[in-house]
């Protein structure tokens, strides 16, 4: 083909660059609406004025307050169940130089790549991502403070890079388990269900994909749901896996519809 | 990150060169990696035996690979398929909201591929000349894409 002939179709530089633009904006909407990716803890009691007309869900925080005073912000980006239990890893190994939690962890990632492979992933796929992930892992316990993993999760690349990886082993657990998950999905196969609800960096985690994780991290988590019942005074509390010990959960997450942010207890 | 990108980038190139050579050329016409016309061939024993077609692939210039999706359409004539349209763009879910990072120029090149070899008889997209009109000017990935079915 001429390239005369190649080129009647192709549009102009500008307009294209002016799209992106366009798709930049909708981003920082985003952005300033959570203008940091994780926040500092604070108090969940501020959380209360955004619920004083919900009487459900104020009941239900002011319960949960009294054992769990704080909690950090997670950007609603659809990222926010991969951001906040990767983050608690981080944080709980920095805190306290947890040793045997840091080589369970890094056995786990080091591990991943093989088992991505095996369900189809590329090299070329996991590499950057993987890389990623052990240069922060490397850095722990000791060359990295609390403030230093914030910074990095608050980096836009550093945490899309983290958070992808995550995505990866979410989606790897499902395929090489698709027995378990085939059941819950409604139409088309796990490949499908992945592409189209775990892989893309938006996509929010449900049930299939939370379990998933934990089961492949081995790491347990705690959810505190809220909800409207107005008859009820304790969220609901989702703990995977159910029969973990109760004081070495350290994952604790506090959902709102459609949002996960970071518990922390007294 | 212009540096991670290129690198990145790079290696989807190796990858097309390597394992692809026979089914995918690469050109880049400026030599920018972030411009790429990849050319092929309509898969023997389909409607599209024998015919050439061109894909361009941009990559912009803030393109965290691969967190955001390039830019992909037929440059040329583009095969007449009711989910590509006259002006080249493709209707394919893994180009727009579909895309992740787990994906590859390659795998982008072999699911365009595949839409071809699996359609039953060549037709433009209903709304063909409509859509075309009302794109002049603008990218494929300015568009809000529905999907007729689970690909597109």
């Amino acid at each position: 083909m001429s390239q005369q002939s190649s080129n009647q179709y192709a549009y102009n530089q500008e307009l294209y660059e002016q799209h992106i633009m366009q798709l930049d904006n909708i981003k920082n909407e985003i952005e300033a609406q959570d203008p940091f990716i994780i926040t500092q803890p604070i108090e969940l009691q501020i959380l209360e004025s955004e619920y004083l007309e919900n009487q459900g869900f104020l009941q239900k925080i002011q319960k949960i307050r009294q054992s769990y005073p704080f909690f950090r912000r997670v950007r609603r980006d659809g990222s926010c169940f991969y951001r906040a239990v990767l983050f608690r890893i981080f944080e709980q190994i920095i805190q306290f130089k947890d040793q045997q939690l840091l080589n369970k962890f890094s056995n786990i990632i080091t591990n991943s790549k093989t088992d991505l492979k095996a369900v189809g992933y590329e090299s070329i796929v996991i590499d950057d991502f993987y890389d990623e992930i052990m240069k922060q892992i490397k850095l722990c316990p000791n060359n990295i403070t609390i403030q230093g993993i914030v910074d990095a999760f608050c980096n836009k690349v550093t945490s899309d890079y983290l958070i992808m990886y995550m995505r990866m082993l979410t989606s790897g657990y499902i395929k090489a388990n698709a027995f378990l998950f085939e059941g819950y999905i409604e139409t088309g196969t796990v490949e499908l269900f992945c592409q189209q609800e775990v892989d893309p960096i938006d996509r929010e985690a449900d049930q299939m994909q939370i379990i998933a994780l934990q089961n492949y991290l081995q790491i347990p988590i705690r959810i505190f749901y809220l909800d409207g019942n107005v008859a009820t005074y304790d969220a609901t509390i989702f703990q995977i896996p159910e029969d973990a010990d109760q004081n070495s959960v350290f994952i604790n997450l506090l959902y709102r519809p459609g949002h996960y942010d970071i518990l922390y207890s007294k | 990150m212009q540096n991670r990108m290129a690198k990145r980038l790079q290696k989807d190139l190796e990858q097309m060169q390597k394992t692809y050579v026979d089914q995918f050329i690469v050109k880049m016409p400026n030599n920018d990696i972030k411009h790429w016309i990849v050319g092929f061939e309509g898969a023997k024993g389909t409607l599209y035996q024998g015919e050439k077609f061109e894909l361009q692939f941009k990559f912009s210039n803030d393109y965290v690979a691969p967190i955001e999706s390039p830019e992909v359409i037929f440059i040329g004539k583009p095969p007449e398929h009711e989910h590509i349209y006259s002006n080249g763009f493709i209707c394919l879910s893994i180009l727009f909201d579909e895309w992740s990072a787990a994906l590859t120029v390659s795998s982008i090149c072999l699911s365009i591929q595949s839409m071809l070899s699996s359609a039953t008889k060549k037709m433009k997209p209903p709304n063909d000349a409509e859509f075309v009109k009302r794109s002049a000017g603008r990218g494929p990935k300015s568009f809000l894409w529905s999907y007729h079915d689970e690909k597109c």
